[in-house]
């Protein structure tokens, strides 16, 4: 499924980028002036965002999956910057074009023969075999880290589970951020409010020891349950985490996710994250899920 | 005023065991926060001696009180789910108290020597061999851990290994693949750069000990 239209790289929902834009595209000499006072304007107002807005670009085009790359790291739906001032550009950039990545590429290395473990590039099928016959012992680890490093992260596989980066997005309302939808009535029914979930949530998240994952996961009874997994787990590795279920919501915990704007500190992270969690997106895997069961 | 001292002195030892808990304390750095630079910067220095390594005391503190407690009370269930927090938070403790040892200053770094440098040698080759060797084990642990130079009083000889998280070795000398600021995603250059703060002597201590040399 692609992105919504209006998180997609190319439609600048940012207005001061838009004017931006515009102003570069000026050729008069006389146009120069304005920019400069625009951009003085822009500077003074802002220094940090002003040189965001310069320096930006959009996350690279993917490498089309072949024979040789079975898996790809699709491009973020929306720019490096887009979740600024709660989660910060640099973090964005290195957690997506560098730990993701590696996932990836480590992944097409451990699976380079083995075409049976492909599934088209569907990495979401892969995952479920994780601590299973299906893969051989000798890449079982490599699989199961690298696989669901990339599963747990993934923008887009031709239609499955879309995780990590596509449930945050940047908001019109940060500070006011609520669930939607069906999934919001499910969350006060089973959580008496939202607050009282976010409590939970966050509790449980910052419980979990060292590198993993946080997750709001949709069970076979059809109830929602918070749960967490160590290093690159989730709950589609039904042979190898305590709690299996079907993905709604999930954060990464890895230090990586939050060191060089939170440093040690994973709950000022996580009171940051829910500013961009996308529930518009969650609502959509929760009704997919609730579907399936 | 006598009395109340006598009251004081006895209070603590009699306090102690009624809580029956071990504590421990966070110890402090043999040498400035910004001694390791520019191998290891000031900042993440204070952040992991004050903050990570703080937070494993205090970790390791609650869940050993819970602990004594829960045995006060012949809960077995309880005891049995501490014991995750206990190996976490315990472990961290001992291994980054062992971990400040194992770094100096980098005007003060010597090659091994002695006795620990022959096992090197006769184990490794050379200096170099060694540290290709740990690189690429400690390079190659998943998530958060730690890579280990140590020795085996099984097979006499030294042995590099990982540990996953926080679990605890007993090694000859340690050193972490912690994610730091500086090298942000790249381990091996943190890798490369941080055999400039080991300790050979502290490594070369221990060996002694373990070997009873």
């Amino acid at each position: 499924m692609p992105p919504p239209a209006a998180l997609h790289p190319t439609a600048c929902q940012h207005q001061s980028t838009l004017a931006l834009v515009d102003l570069m595209r000026l050729q008069s000499l006389r146009a120069l002036p304005t920019l400069a006072v625009w951009l003085a304007v822009l500077c003074a107002a802002s220094p940090a965002r002003a040189r965001r807005l310069l320096d930006d670009a959009p996350a690279p085009a993917p490498v089309p999956s072949s024979p040789a790359q079975p898996f790809s790291l699709p491009p973020l739906p929306y720019y490096y910057s887009a979740l600024e001032p709660w989660i910060d550009t640099e973090t964005m950039q290195l957690h997506h074009d560098k730990h993701h990545q590696a996932a990836v590429d480590k992944l097409n290395a451990a699976v380079a023969n083995r075409s049976s473990l492909w599934f088209g590039g569907d990495v979401s099928q892969l995952v479920r075999l994780a601590g299973t016959d299906a893969v051989p012992a000798e890449i079982a680890e490599a699989v199961r880290n690298n696989a669901g490093g990339h599963y747990n992260h993934q923008v887009d596989a031709g239609g499955a589970e879309q995780l990590f980066w596509t449930l945050m997005a940047p908001k019109d309302d940060p500070e006011d951020n609520q669930p939607v939808g069906e999934l919001a009535d499910a969350i006060w029914a089973q959580y008496d409010s939202f607050d009282a979930f976010k409590q939970l949530f966050n509790e449980a998240a910052v419980a979990r020891s060292g590198c993993g994952w946080a997750w709001l996961i949709i069970g076979a009874d059809k109830r929602l349950s918070i749960t967490t997994t160590p290093n690159q787990d989730g709950p589609l590795m039904a042979a190898l985490v305590p709690e299996p279920g079907t993905p709604v919501l999930v954060v990464d915990v890895h230090e990586h996710a939050y060191y060089l704007l939170h440093r040690n500190r994973r709950q000022g992270y996580l009171d940051s994250w829910w500013n961009v969690t996308n529930w518009e997106q969650a609502n959509e895997y929760y009704a997919a899920a609730l579907a399936n069961y | 005023m006598l009395r109340s001292l006598a009251t004081r002195r006895l209070a603590a030892p009699l306090l102690q065991a009624r809580g029956m808990a071990t504590q421990v304390k966070l110890p402090d750095l043999p040498y400035d926060y910004s001694a390791l630079e520019p191998v290891i910067n000031a900042e993440i220095m204070e952040l992991h001696h004050k903050k990570h390594h703080q937070a494993y005391v205090n970790g390791v503190n609650k869940a050993l009180e819970q602990y004594a407690e829960a045995e006060h009370q012949g809960d077995v269930g309880k005891m049995i789910g501490l014991q995750g927090a206990i190996k976490f938070n315990g472990g961290g403790h001992i291994n980054h108290s062992m971990f400040w040892k194992m770094l100096c200053p980098p005007k003060e770094y010597e090659d091994p020597s002695g006795a620990l440098e022959q096992a090197i040698e006769a184990d490794f080759g050379a200096l170099d061999g060694l540290v290709s060797k740990f690189n690429a084990a400690a390079g190659g642990v998943q998530g958060s851990g730690w890579g280990w130079l140590a020795y085996s009083p099984e097979s006499k000889k030294l042995v590099i290994t990982t540990t996953p998280n926080q679990d605890p070795l007993q090694p000859t000398a340690g050193l972490v693949p912690l994610l730091g600021i500086d090298y942000k995603n790249d381990r091996p250059a943190y890798l490369k750069e941080v055999w400039k703060v080991v300790n050979w002597a502290e490594a070369g201590r221990r060996f002694k000990e373990a070997t009873g040399a």
